[in-house]
């Protein structure tokens, strides 16, 4: 079961491509994150995080026609598999879970 | 339209990091997009952030090379760095014989009597730029698959034979100073080479 835990970066990243959904590619995921988390990825991360994704089949990628203000390269667009999905929902109980009666002891004052 | 080009400097000496094509032509692809994006609006700025963000990748980019590195490829990079180990032992011995045959004509010492003063420890170190420049050059220019990681396995091994050869034997001060140059002087090697077969085509 190792293989399929994720990280917080993998499951951050996974968020993102699953919002971005049909132009997740590794500049809009950054820009997403950036402005969600606050903090400057580099490509670079972004990058080994969706390899290690797409190698426990949670994402995959596809390659577009060669982009001229990328230098003629093409981009690697990425969707969220079938699995992919379900570790979201997986993660997603599993933080409910975790946050389950937190809120009164971080808001005291919240009736 | 702005006049400020893309920072082709920095995209080839990524490129010489040998990592992946899927990998190397997505992270390069972004940030020639991103430097596109910005070079109207930022001018300048646009190809600092750009030099900025090719230094936080470059890490990625040799881990890339390191992770899809396999043992068939372990005798080409060892032929790489001997190869251009080799070439820089034979420059040094060469220099090595023409400063003693100079030292012998002019002083009547080779260089085992020569006092170990600043200016001696100074010389010295230089030489040790030079054979690490040559060795660099020559391992980036024969290590075409991965031009900078083959640089970096030249300058690994020779702080492993300088370390062995040197412990105990010089002051520790000289040899952290002739290790760093060892690798600086190898790095820069490397760098020249790539820049330089940029610039060729």
């Amino acid at each position: 079961m190792a293989a399929t835990n994720l990280g917080m970066l993998e499951l951050t990243v996974l968020l993102a491509v699953a919002r971005l959904s049909g132009e997740a590619y590794g500049l809009a995921i950054r820009r997403d994150l950036a402005a969600r988390t606050g903090r400057d990825y580099s490509v670079g991360a972004i990058y080994t995080t969706l390899d290690r994704l797409e190698a426990k089949g949670f994402v995959r990628s596809r390659r577009t026609a060669p982009v001229a203000k990328r230098g003629g390269r093409s981009r690697r667009e990425f969707e969220v598999t079938g699995a992919g999905a379900r570790a979201i929902r997986r993660a997603e109980r599993t933080a409910r879970g975790v946050w389950a009666g937190v809120g009164n002891v971080v808001n005291p004052e919240t009736p | 339209m702005s006049e400020i080009s893309a920072p082709r400097t920095a995209e080839r000496l990524l490129e010489a990091l040998g990592a992946g094509g899927d990998f190397c032509d997505s992270v390069l692809g972004d940030l020639a997009e991103e430097f596109e994006n910005r070079r109207e609006s930022d001018g300048p700025r646009a190809a600092r952030r750009c030099y900025r963000e090719s230094v936080r990748v470059a890490p990625y980019l040799l881990h890339d090379w390191l992770r899809n590195l396999r043992w068939r490829q372990l005798g080409y990079f060892s032929s790489v760095v001997l190869f251009s180990s080799v070439c820089a032992i034979v420059l040094d011995v060469s220099l090595r014989l023409g400063v003693n045959g100079v030292l012998l004509l002019t002083k009547g010492t080779d260089l085992g009597g020569i006092p170990p003063t600043a200016l001696f420890a100074g010389l010295m170190l230089l030489w040790t730029a030079v054979d690490g420049s040559f060795a660099g050059y020559v391992a980036a220019r024969i290590g075409r698959k991965a031009p900078l990681p083959s640089t970096l396995l030249v300058a690994a091994v020779w702080i492993g034979l300088m370390l062995r050869s040197g412990w105990g034997v010089v002051p520790s001060w000289f040899l952290a100073l002739n290790v760093t140059t060892m690798v600086a002087g190898t790095l820069a090697g490397g760098t020249i080479r790539v820049l330089r077969s940029a610039r060729a085509g």
